[in-house]
């Protein structure tokens, strides 16, 4: 009796350690999130105040309104929008047909250049990005959507690679049948597996409005401070005229340049775990 | 992950052969190149051309502007190899390298753990986690200033209330320390992979090595790790990759007095590589010597590639089970 | 607007329509060079010419804008967001802009040797606003002759400007320290300035409650040149090819910056000013003495604290008063400019008349046109005052001449860069100057291979 019971308190007391451990790490990942928030409603005053002040009082909603305006935030969201709404729609397509060649065709060659895919999976865009910009600037695509167009039509590595992954584990009989009916590879991919892939197509349009709405470097060096998007314009755009950061409006700003990808995240979370799943990354 | 290639042609093999044979293949050999023609287009255009023109930079005098650059040989070369300044940077971006790497893995595999319990809510907990790898990193780097801010920060409140004194934390050495917890705030994405790896081990292994006596640690250590380590591999050698050229988040936590995010205005602590690389083209417009700089990271990064992807395949572990194929996705 | 429509088009998801865009996009960035007729120059021939204006952001209001293209119903002014980028592909694409801000003190010789400025003499001459004459001798920085500054063609005018070196105290924080204030006509040493800045300093705990002296500022390659001048030395070689850091003067002038860093009583490379800048500070008293032009005054007299403050002459580093101006911001035309005619017009709008009245009364900095130095504002004790010390300043207006062979944002950059580490690693003054001619003497070296 005795040692079952105790057997069933340490049990209980392994439990509620796991979830004081659960709960100290959730409060710790959120807490930044809370600083954000706080920061966004604080008045100019609050801000400057010392010993810090950890509530706002009173809440300075008006921030909002005034990150809008104070420089132009929906011209830099429409920007950011126009661009990852490109990127990530030529991006989705071009991946999936690109990584249908790998999984249903062959051609000499062809596990050189899966190799090829692969090893750029672990060169991201950051080192070529600089010499890709100069070649940009001399062709005279600065300012521009092109490079977005052309970075979207080349596909990504990583979404090739999960595409591939999906087609190759679909049954063959479905190939087989198309093409006994006379139908050829394009209709096949189009008419048949692309249809298919639905939850992948969601996943990679997700995945990859994600990263192009995330993207600052590119946008840093690509477009003007006018034309910017919304990321570099967060960083740059809430100074004084004297230069100071205004960090409230940065704070608001901030929460609304956020707002989209968690509320995208939250609704639409299983596409994101597919991505990490059945991407096979093992 | 590279054994999963050698391992999948199988189904490709298998697929139809209808008659007549010859023609059949040439069509389809034809119809792979249609298909992959745009990655091939783009790898060549994107990747290709720039590294070659980086190339050719940098053995000029270039500044981008000119038409009177020159020739100069290797002297870039040279001369990175001579220069404090690139030898500091390199030190820097090793030292953060060693120590991120291991930190990010180690924490996302703890984590996947701690989630992977059969607990309730646990679902709740992973969508927790995970919330700070969807954000975008200006706007996580941004917070982290306000976090830190010397006067206004909660950093130095928490520093206050504890009667220490305040830090400045944006500044050396303390930089360092902020660098590392913003990119430890974004481990819910390794933590994803690693759960999903954790979740593809077949629980019948993990019993029956229970039932044969071994401890919880034991059976963590035999068999969760090597079913694990492929993904592992996975991320230690991504996660060097991405140390190796970050740049971003030094840039973004730097005095951004005027709006200009400069990387001439980062710290020694945290003036990473590619920071360094970044400044010589567009403080310094010494574009020869700043692509000299570049092809040193690109032959360590392409080095370190070919080493994994030879290595992989001996080191790691991998579980090529063609029946569980057809179910992933 | 097409690329508007096709951008709507797009959100509906199909790909035709993102090329769509993207060729909207592309329109979009050439859509400047639409209306012009071009090559006649000046406004007039029954059309509207439209001039092309780069400038920092909030710098032309649309007010401001509105006012000129009412006064010039045949001119149209595009305002562009200044970026070196984007003005260097401008320029090489065909696509210039007709005017550019810029600060003339230190991009004239940039500017004017690489080609890219119009010189600008012969629209001086005809002029009948902004005579040759009423010319205040700042805008001799925005001459450049080949080797030196202050002599040949004119390349731009400044819109007002300050003798940067000079400074401002605030006597409360003076008062606290028990500290005499500085002369109003008798120039103070650095060593002094050191000294008093250590006075003012007041810590408790870690923390530095109130700063006692704000030195250098975030351009510290003017200060360095202004003392070493003072000393009778130079910092660039006459050909403006190198630097030499390691003369005596240049020594003693980075000597003294490690010595103040090091002392920690106001902002430096290691410890770097809030990022709202000192001012704010400054005006809550917890600042004690703030190196800055005759132009902080605008955004002092407004507030509080101009009821307890005072402006100082430079400080002298050796044997003679050195003023300068670090900034002398204004427009420059480019070369490639196809309307210079009409940028001029705006440029002499600006420039003279109704707008450097309302400017100069402004206390914003000082007027760019003698005629209107004595429009400075005295209705208060600290304007009155600050009047008096500036007017007496202006005898020792002095003329840098900087290097056409690098941006001084580079050689900023780098001299920065070189500070920290040597305040980190301890490195001796003499070190500190070996690696300073190594790093900008390369970045020189390359320019000169470039120019010539």
């Amino acid at each position: 009796m005795m040692s079952i019971a105790t057997g069933r308190n340490r049990a209980r007391a392994r439990k509620s350690g796991t979830y004081a451990l659960l709960i100290g790490i959730a409060a710790l990942f959120t807490s930044p999130f809370a600083w954000l928030l706080i920061t966004s409603l604080k008045t100019e005053r609050s801000l400057g105040a010392f010993p810090v002040e950890w509530l706002p009082e009173p809440f300075a909603w008006e921030n909002y309104r005034a990150a809008l305006d104070y420089m132009p935030f929906l011209g830099h969201a429409q920007n950011s929008l126009v661009i990852a709404v490109i990127q990530s729609t030529l991006m989705t397509l071009s991946s999936a047909y690109v990584g249908f060649g790998f999984a249903r065709l062959r051609g000499r060659g062809k596990n050189l250049m899966f190799g090829v895919v692969m090893a750029t999976l672990m060169l991201p865009h950051v080192a070529t990005l600089i010499p890709t910009y100069l070649i940009f600037s001399k062709v005279g695509l600065v300012n521009t959507l092109w490079p977005w167009v052309m970075w979207g039509l080349s596909g990504s590595a990583f979404l090739i690679f999960m595409f591939r992954q999906y087609f190759v584990g679909l049954p063959i009989e479905m190939e087989e049948a198309a093409i006994l009916d006379g139908c050829g590879y394009f209709r096949i991919f189009f008419k048949i597996f692309l249809p298919q892939a639905k939850p992948m197509l969601a996943t990679s349009l997700i995945l990859s409005f994600t990263w192009t709405w995330s993207e600052f470097l590119q946008p840093l060096l690509l477009l003007s401070s006018d034309r910017t998007t919304l990321a570099v314009a967060l960083a740059t755009g809430y100074q004084t005229p004297q230069g100071a950061p205004i960090n409230n409006l940065i704070a608001a700003g901030s929460t609304m340049y956020v707002l989209p990808v968690i509320v995208l995240f939250v609704l639409l979370q299983r596409f994101y775990q597919a991505g990490s799943a059945t991407s096979g990354l093992k | 992950m590279s054994v999963q290639t050698e391992a999948r042609p199988v189904a490709v093999a298998a697929a139809p052969k209808p008659p007549p044979r010859k023609r059949w293949s040439r069509y389809r050999s034809r119809t792979f190149y249609a298909f992959v023609a745009p990655w091939l287009i783009g790898f060549l255009a994107l990747t290709v051309v720039p590294m070659l023109y980086a190339l050719r930079m940098s053995f000029t005098n270039t500044n981008g502007i000119s038409d009177k650059a020159r020739w100069v040989g290797i002297d870039n070369y040279v001369e990175a190899l001579h220069d404090a300044d690139v030898l500091h940077s390199l030190y820097r971006t090793g030292l953060f390298t060693l120590t991120v790497v291991p930190l990010t893995v180690l924490g996302s595999v703890l984590l996947a753990l701690l989630v992977n319990q059969p607990i309730r809510g646990k679902g709740f907990f992973r969508t927790l986690f995970y919330l700070p790898a969807i954000v975008p990193g200006v706007a996580a780097a941004l917070t982290w200033k306000l976090i830190f801010d010397k006067d206004a920060g909660p950093a130095n409140g928490v520093m206050e209330l504890l009667g220490l004194d305040p830090v400045t934390w944006l500044q050396d050495p303390a930089v360092s320390y902020v660098l590392l917890s913003l990119m430890l705030w974004g481990i819910g994405g390794g933590m994803l992979v690693s759960l999903a790896g954790l979740q593809d081990i077949p629980k019948e292994l993990l019993e029956a090595a229970r039932v044969d006596g071994a401890g919880k640690l034991r059976v963590f250590w035999h068999v969760t790790v090597p079913l694990l380590s492929p993904i592992l591999l996975f991320q230690v050698v991504t996660g060097v990759i991405n140390a190796l050229q970050i740049i971003a988040q030094p840039m973004l936590l730097a005095p951004s007095a005027g709006g200009v995010v400069s990387a001439a205005k980062v710290s020694p602590d945290t003036n990473m590589y590619m920071v360094h690389v970044y400044a010589q083209y567009f403080t310094f417009g010494r574009w020869g010597y700043g692509s000299a700089l570049l092809w040193l990271l690109f032959v360590v990064v392409l080095v370190i590639t070919f080493l994994v992807m030879r290595l992989g395949r001996r080191v790691v572990f991998y579980n090529v089970d063609p029946d569980s194929q057809g179910e992933k996705g | 607007m097409a690329s508007t429509t096709s951008r709507r088009n797009f959100l509906r998801g199909s790909t035709a329509a993102a090329l769509a865009v993207t060729a909207g996009g592309a329109l979009a960035s050439c859509a400047g060079s639409v209306n012009e007729n071009k090559g006649t120059g000046g406004g007039g021939k029954g059309g509207t010419t439209t001039i092309k204006l780069m400038a920092n952001e909030n710098e032309f209001a649309p007010e401001l804008i509105k006012a000129f293209e009412t006064a010039h119903p045949d001119i149209k002014v595009e305002v562009l967001v200044y970026d070196d980028t984007r003005l260097n592909a401008m320029l090489s694409g065909g696509d210039a802009p007709d005017l550019v801000r810029g600060t003339g003190a230190t991009i004239t010789p940039y500017i004017a040797k690489s080609g890219m400025a119009a010189p600008l003499d012969d629209y001086f001459a005809k002029s009948k606003v902004l005579k040759a004459d009423d010319l205040a001798p700042v805008n001799d920085v925005w001459r450049f002759d080949g080797t030196k500054q202050g002599a040949g063609p004119r390349y731009g005018m400044a819109k007002d400007y300050s003798q940067d070196n000079t400074f401002w105290y605030n006597t409360k924080v003076f008062e606290a320290a028990g500290a005499k204030l500085p002369s109003a006509t008798e120039p103070l040493t650095y060593d002094a300035l050191l000294e008093l800045g250590q006075k003012l300093t007041k810590r408790s705990g870690g923390k530095i409650k109130t700063y006692g002296l704000d030195l250098f500022g975030v351009s510290i390659f003017p200060k360095l040149m202004t003392m070493v001048s003072s000393a009778g030395g130079t910092v660039f070689a006459e050909n403006l090819e190198s630097v030499d850091f390691s003369t005596a003067e240049a020594r003693d002038a980075l000597g003294y910056y490690l010595e103040f860093a090091r002392a920690d009583v106001g902002a430096s490379v290691i410890a770097p000013a809030p990022e709202a800048g000192t001012a704010p500070l400054f005006k809550a008293d917890r600042y004690g003495i703030l190196s800055a032009g005759y132009w902080l005054g605008g955004a002092l007299y407004a507030d509080k604290v101009a009821d307890h403050i005072g402006f100082a002459p430079a400080p002298q580093f050796g044997s003679t008063r050195v003023s300068p101006c670090f900034g002398a911001t204004g427009l420059w035309i480019p070369e490639k400019s196809s309307h210079k005619d009409a940028a001029w017009t705006f440029f002499e709008w600006f420039m003279g008349g109704e707008q450097a009245k309302a400017r100069a009364t402004s206390g914003w900095g000082l007027p760019a046109l003698k005629s209107l130095e004595g429009e400075l504002p005295s209705a208060k004790p600290a304007q009155k005052q600050a009047k008096e010390v500036q007017t007496a300043e202006l005898a020792h207006f002095s003329t840098l001449t900087f290097s056409p062979y690098a941006k001084v944002d580079a050689l900023e950059a780098a001299l920065q860069q070189q500070l920290t580490v040597a305040l980190k690693d301890k490195h001796s003054t003499g070190k500190l100057a070996d690696a300073l001619n190594d790093k900008v003497n390369k970045l020189l070296q390359q320019g000169v291979e470039l120019t010539k």
